[in-house]
């Protein structure tokens, strides 16, 4: 099953997403991939009703989750009655088209 | 920095769905103004800058530098494509200046120029969405109206703003714009008919909730044109040039949810402080303001994080008619990017255009009395590319 | 075999009920009447369609074709139950929409025609045709398809559109799809507006209209 992953840079601790070669407060090389884990709350969202070629679903919720970690992503959220605050968990699924090929990654569901 | 900069000679193509000419009509209708205001001819030109984003994916050519070179006559002067996403315009000004203010080259010419109504909407908005981050953003379907309303609605969490604010922005730009003949849109509107009314819901339908149409710009045709040269030679073109007094260009991370504070706009507020450092004066001393408000959001938030009102509260300005024409402070007297329309890369030039047009008292019906000091700013990714200048009246 | 008296005492039209006027704000605070068209305005709404059918683009060419057929078709007494909404802007008409009745229950919804685009005349337009077709009429469905794909997706979210693959629209060769009186009532609130009566001056000055030239044959517009 597929797991949401980040990095963590090993000199100051931080975690971020997605995965980067330095880390993003202190620079350091010295960084190890990091599982996310299944908790995340949501900071913000929009409901996009003009979705780009490729994305067959109107509205596209999309919005920007934090993890307990600190780590933040921007994914597509799938959930009855969004708000921000909810809790939501990274699930793997089909996102969109682009082009021919169709695309997969993480987005958000209710726990 | 080098020599002092001015600004001789400004012009801009009417903005709008322009199906009577092709990009490089467009170009040209913008560059002959200019070059016709500056007063200078083809053999003075050393050196032509074209800002255009999407000219390779929408008018299937590249090269539009030296295509514009070719086409104005100015060989054997030389000529490049300036590329920097919704900051070309600006980008392209900037490099002009570096290269006049180091001596490289006496007299620039720096056309920004966009066509792109003939193509479909969804196709626009999933090129102009390749600024985002590729595997963080892009990939799940993200595109610039989702991230500006994923900003309005932590404003709205955050700073109480109401999308009435947002409508009173767009107002405020459409009457603007009705006194400018060159906007894209001269097109009254009302709270009534875009907010108030029942019916409102269906005039002014979502786009990226809560941004709804008209909080968001239109997609626009057309081109502006400067000539810039040394701040000594500019005196022979004209009485009171308008000098280029300071540049401020920063960068923010990539993606929006990396920002240390999504809601803040890191990158507009040091290329701000930048551009004020070079041009030793700070947000009191400007009189008038262009600012990128492809979405009216990013003209609140852009005031505020540029050093103009306290974080959280332009929108309480907007409501105290602070930034109307006749304000203490008019924000976008040209219509901004809402009225005045966003040919991508035409924007930031047109900033100076207006600007430019303020500054030597030019500016007609949208005149702002008394205006000695001017700030642009030219907003590049989702703002996380940044360019703002200061420009001042020289006398 | 059938009498030929019991085959003419069919009655094919189902019974006229007029649509009555109401009137709305766009955005640019302007007021929209939206009014029936009478069979005796036909030949100047083909003068308004007639321009459109060298459109450039967004299949304007193929929708005004169609509907000068219907309209013309209508004033000719060779379509039953068919009906025209017209939209009238300061004396100007913006736009036009049509239907028609396959019998009491089924109405087949034929098109829409914005002068003025990008102000949401068509949408306004669209959802007073099936308000009239649904509430006045008394139809319990209304079959739907569209030549442009553009819009279409909007207006199947905005809607509730149903698919019907059984069913061919009688513009042939495209998808068909269903507005039941269910649905309809489920997004009324979101999609139709407008009051009643329409204040007299205002009527009057939507009964005599101007036409205009369509935003979309002109070289430079919004």
């Amino acid at each position: 099953m597929e797991k949401m992953t980040g990095v963590k840079c090993k000199s100051c601790g931080r975690v971020f997403y997605p995965k980067r070669s330095n880390c993003l407060s202190c620079m350091s090389g010295d960084i190890e991939e990091v599982e996310l884990g299944d908790g995340c709350k949501l900071l913000t969202y929009t409901k996009l009703y003009a979705v780009p070629l490729g994305v067959d679903r109107i509205p596209l919720v999309l919005g920007i989750v934090e993890f307990e970690n600190g780590a933040r992503a921007t994914g597509q959220i799938e959930a009855d009655h969004v708000q921000i605050g909810m809790q939501l968990k990274p699930v793997w699924g089909h996102l969109r088209r682009i082009g021919r090929m169709e695309v997969f990654g993480f987005k958000f569901t209710q726990p | 920095m080098g020599r002092k900069v001015a600004i001789i000679g400004c012009g801009m193509s009417k903005f709008g769905r322009r199906d009577d000419k092709d990009l490089m009509g467009l170009l040209v209708e913008a560059s002959t103004r200019s070059l016709g205001d500056a007063g200078v001819g083809r053999k003075d030109i050393d050196a032509v800058y074209v800002a255009s984003m999407l000219c390779g994916e929408l008018t299937h050519q590249t090269a539009i530098a030296s295509a514009l070179a070719d086409e104005l006559l100015v060989l054997p002067a030389a000529a490049e494509r300036i590329e920097n996403g919704p900051a070309s315009g600006a980008s392209a000004v900037k490099n002009a200046y570096a290269a006049v203010a180091s001596g490289l080259y006496e007299t620039v010419l720096v056309t920004g120029g966009e066509k792109m109504r003939h193509a479909p909407g969804p196709i626009v908005t999933d090129l102009i969405a390749t600024i985002t981050h590729p595997t963080a953003e892009y990939v799940h379907g993200v595109t610039l109206p989702s991230l500006a309303g994923m900003l309005t609605r932590l404003y709205m969490q955050r700073y109480g703003l109401e999308p009435r604010h947002l409508a009173l922005v767009a107002i405020k730009n459409h009457n603007n714009g009705l006194k400018n003949p060159y906007a894209h849109l001269h097109r009254k509107i009302t709270l009534e008919g875009i907010y108030l009314e029942p019916e409102a819901k269906l005039n002014n339908p979502p786009v990226a909730d809560p941004l709804r149409m008209y909080y968001c710009c239109p997609i626009t045709d057309g081109a502006a044109s400067v000539v810039i040269t040394s701040a000594e030679k500019a005196k022979k073109f004209n009485d009171t040039p308008v000098t280029v007094a300071g540049i401020g260009h920063a960068t923010d991370t990539l993606a929006v949810h990396e920002r240390e504070d999504p809601a803040v706009l890191k990158a507009v507020q040091i290329s701000s402080q930048r551009a004020f450092d070079m041009a030793k004066s700070e947000p009191k001393a400007i009189d008038v303001i262009e600012l990128h408000d492809a979405f009216e959001i990013l003209e609140l938030a852009e005031s505020e994080d540029a050093g103009f009102f306290e974080k959280g509260t332009a929108h309480k300005a907007v409501e105290e008619g602070v930034t109307e024409l006749d304000g203490d402070l008019p924000i976008n007297p040209s219509g901004g990017l809402k009225a005045r329309g966003h040919p991508v890369g035409a924007t930031g030039v047109a900033q100076i255009v207006e600007l430019t047009w303020q500054l030597r008292g030019d500016a007609g019906e949208r005149q702002v009395s008394g205006a000695e000091q001017a700030y642009a700013l030219n907003f590049g990714g989702f703002g996380n590319n940044v360019v703002s200048f200061v420009l001042k009246r020289s006398d | 075999m059938t009498e030929v008296a019991d085959f003419l005492s069919v009655d094919w039209d189902v019974p006229r009920k007029p649509y009555p006027a109401k009137a709305l704000t766009l955005a640019t605070g302007e007021k929209m009447v939206i009014r029936e068209a009478s069979r005796e305005e036909v030949p100047q709404l083909l003068m308004a369609i007639r321009p459109l059918l060298d459109a450039p683009g967004e299949f304007y060419d193929v929708v005004a074709a169609r509907t000068y057929a219907e309209l013309l078709g209508w004033h000719r007494y060779r379509v039953r139950n068919e009906y025209c909404l017209v939209g009238v802007v300061d004396g100007k008409l913006v736009g036009l929409v049509n239907n028609r009745l396959v019998d009491k229950d089924l109405c087949v919804s034929l098109h829409t025609i914005a002068m003025r685009k990008g102000r949401s005349v068509g949408a306004h337009l669209f959802a007073a045709k099936q308000e009239h077709a649904i509430e006045y009429l008394g139809v319990s469905e209304i079959l739907v398809t569209a030549e442009s794909p553009r819009g279409f997706n909007l207006l199947v979210v905005n809607w509730g559109l149903e698919p019907r693959p059984g069913v061919q629209h009688e513009l042939g060769g495209a998808k068909s799809w269903v507005l039941t009186k269910e649905n309809y009532y489920k997004h009324k609130d979101e999609q139709v507006f407008g009051k009643r009566p329409v204040p007299g001056d205002l009527y009057e000055q939507s009964l005599n209209f101007e036409l205009i030239e369509p935003d979309i044959m002109r070289l430079e517009s919004d």
